[in-house]
């Protein structure tokens, strides 16, 4: 029973083509491979925060320690944000949730977000091939 | 075979739309403004009965950087609000020059009420802009990693902290502290008898941190102790775990899936698919969901897990849910301007985290008649989204607990000069056009309207474990399947109580981490959470 890849396929393709120009694209080389962080700490969690910010150009990103510690891929959802009765302001999302996949490239660890290509190169982290 | 996808693939149109339209690469789903409006000269615009500029001319002219007034901004807010609020014609078209910004919007609200009698509008906020544009990894959220029932002082009532679950992997797990342990004081101040504003703030900082790696001082009666206990717990981000508890009951009658559910969150569709796949392996022939702390979130979550509770053949070519403007935009989305079209059960994975789940794998399904739901108040949105979708198609909702928040409605957050505006758009109706449920959906033994539900009201019963066939809510479904009736109740606390009508609000325990400066003049709390 399959009722929907093509229509997820497209909407996928949409989802890449809208977001080409937008920002500016980091030089990338393909043969970046899925990653993990190998050693997860405070300055690697803000490094990690600040590039995922830059990439979805927003100012605040919030992530655990363990975040790409068991997969590669993270996905980003707006904050939680709840009413006076502590209940959800949005209840009803329709918007796909942002993803970024860390990636290593020789020994360098590259952050990449899916929609847009766009890349990050990582100071402080440190990873290995997922 | 290409109508349904179509359907399908709306959502994920209009999430493309909306970012698209300010090519902000983020994950913000707000409407946007990112549009350069005409150079209008602002000090000839007036405020005239019954006409409307439309609202994309007088947009992003701020006061604060002189680029408009706040004439421009009330203006911008009541052109918005006339093109695309919900009730826009029940809007009273005041004068705005009295008002502030903020209070003008408050205004800009129907003054009806619902067919109950009750207030018709409980969901209109505004918020800053920047504090709504923050991104979270799926499920991360700043604590110990205990969700709380907040019980508030009230006339001849204690104020009372319990915890309603952990979160695995917390801190909060790490030191033992379960559902039913009573928080009995915060840093040495003690919970029930606090009275004074500097005890409550002790209570507030402990209960909801705000810089990581405080340390907090909690005095803990666990479940069924006799003696308190403290503990030190230190303040982290936490990922939750929404689907929690999948088990299978084997009774008399045969066997049982309960499932835990808690959020509408990008993990959640592995965790989803995990669990049915594992009752439906097990054969079982109904299923406990336990949504009584599922606010909602993604709704397509909720369309896939209809899919995957009432199967192929009941959902084929059904609705799970269509989407109602105003009458201003019968066939169109007023913000997306895509063509309106229903949202279908969705059957196949939509990889919300590929790193978890690739796209396109056909869902599992345990093909059932019935299903019994767990409910609170605290029950909201996507999760009666959930329900009434299921109703819409004939499948048996059985509810048992508590009302339901009624959210059938839902807002593009839209910003102007720096706050970002929340203003119900739209409504969400089942495949049978029914989405009339602003009071909550209802458990009664004996439904006269469409939004009260055939089951048993029941208060959540803070004592037992979640999934604890002992537990008064599973525990009435599960006599509930067998005798087809409600259990009797046993004592004063297993009827859902009312809300307190008198609370000193100056004295109330409240998380304001995510709502500092959140605007919100219909709500008054309840203290409950």
């Amino acid at each position: 029973m399959s009722r929907l890849p093509s229509g997820l396929l497209i909407a996928v393709v949409m989802f890449s083509t809208a977001f080409m120009g937008c920002g500016t694209s980091t030089a990338v080389n393909d043969r970046a491979v899925p990653a993990l962080i190998t050693s997860p700490n405070s300055a690697s969690v803000d490094e990690l925060q600040a590039a995922i910010a830059s990439l979805l150009n927003t100012d605040h990103v919030m992530i655990a320690q363990s975040a790409f510690t068991d997969t590669s891929v993270l996905s980003i959802e707006p904050a939680m944000h709840k009413d006076t009765n502590g209940r959800l302001l949005m209840g009803r999302s329709i918007v796909m949730p942002e993803s970024v996949q860390l990636l290593i490239h020789g020994d360098t660890c590259l952050l990449e977000h899916a929609k847009s290509g766009q890349r990050k190169i990582l100071q402080i982290t440190t990873c290995r091939a997922e | 075979m290409q109508l349904l996808f179509r359907k399908a693939i709306t959502p994920l149109l209009v999430a493309a739309s909306l970012t698209v339209a300010g090519c902000s690469g983020g994950g913000s789903e707000s409407a946007s403004n990112n549009v350069t409006p005409p150079v209008t000269d602002t000090s000839s615009i007036t405020w005239t009965k019954g006409q409307f500029t439309p609202y994309a001319e007088i947009a992003l002219q701020c006061k604060a950087d002189q680029t408009g007034s706040e004439l421009t901004e009330k203006l911008w807010l009541r052109s918005w609000s006339n093109d695309t609020y919900l009730w826009y014609d029940e809007i009273f078209d005041r004068d705005p020059a009295p008002y502030t910004v903020a209070q003008y919007f408050d205004l800009l609200i129907t003054d009806e009420l619902s067919e109950t009698g009750n207030v018709k509008d409980k969901f209109h906020f505004s918020m800053p802009t920047d504090e709504w544009e923050q991104l979270n990894q799926s499920g991360a959220s700043f604590g110990y990693g205990f969700n709380l029932s907040l019980r508030n002082a009230s006339a001849g009532v204690k104020r009372q902290v319990t915890i309603t679950y952990s979160e695995p992997n917390s801190p909060a797990v790490a030191a033992g502290i379960n559902r039913g342990a009573i928080i009995v004081a915060v840093d040495g101040v003690n919970v029930a008898n606090a009275d004074d504003s500097a005890s409550i703030d002790t209570l507030n900082a402990g209960l909801f941190p705000t810089q990581s790696g405080k340390q907090t001082t909690f005095t803990v009666r666990d479940l069924n102790a006799s003696v308190d206990r403290n503990v030190i717990l230190s303040a982290t981000t936490v990922i939750s775990t929404p689907v929690q508890n999948t088990q299978v009951i084997q009774t008399a009658s045969g066997k049982i899936g309960y499932l835990q559910f808690n959020s509408h969150i990008a993990t959640a569709e592995r965790g989803l698919f995990d669990a049915i796949t594992t009752l439906s392996e097990a054969d079982v022939e109904d299923l406990v969901l336990d949504l009584r702390y599922n606010g909602g979130g993604l709704l397509a979550l909720a369309s896939q897990l209809g899919y995957m509770i009432a199967g192929d053949t009941a959902t084929n070519n059904r609705i799970f849910e269509r989407t109602s403007f105003n009458d201003k935009y019968r066939t169109i989305d007023p913000v997306t301007r895509a063509i309106l079209e229903p949202t279908p059960f969705i059957p196949e994975t939509i990889g919300f985290n590929t790193g978890l789940l690739r796209a396109g794998i056909t869902l599992p399904s345990l093909n059932l008649k019935r299903l019994y739901v767990l409910t609170t108040a605290d029950t909201c949105s996507a999760s009666e989204a959930l329900m009434n979708s299921l109703r819409g198609i004939d499948i048996e909702v059985i509810q048992i607990g508590g009302t339901t928040c009624g959210k059938p409605y839902g807002f593009y957050p839209t910003p102007n000069c720096g706050t970002t505006y929340f203003s119900i758009q739209f409504k969400g109706v089942n495949d049978k056009g029914f989405g009339d449920y602003s009071d909550g959906f209802v458990p009664t033994t004996s439904p006269t309207l469409d939004s009260e539900i055939k089951g048993c009201a029941l208060s959540d019963d803070l004592n037992h474990a979640l999934g604890d066939t002992n537990e008064r809510l599973l525990s009435a479904a599960l006599f509930y399947r067998d005798n087809n009736q409600c259990p009797a109740l046993t004592s004063s606390a297993a009827k859902v109580s009312a809300a307190p009508t008198m609370m000193d609000k100056g004295f109330m325990l409240k998380d304001d981490r995510n709502s500092t400066l959140l605007k919100n003049n219909r709500i008054m709390s309840t203290g409950a959470m």
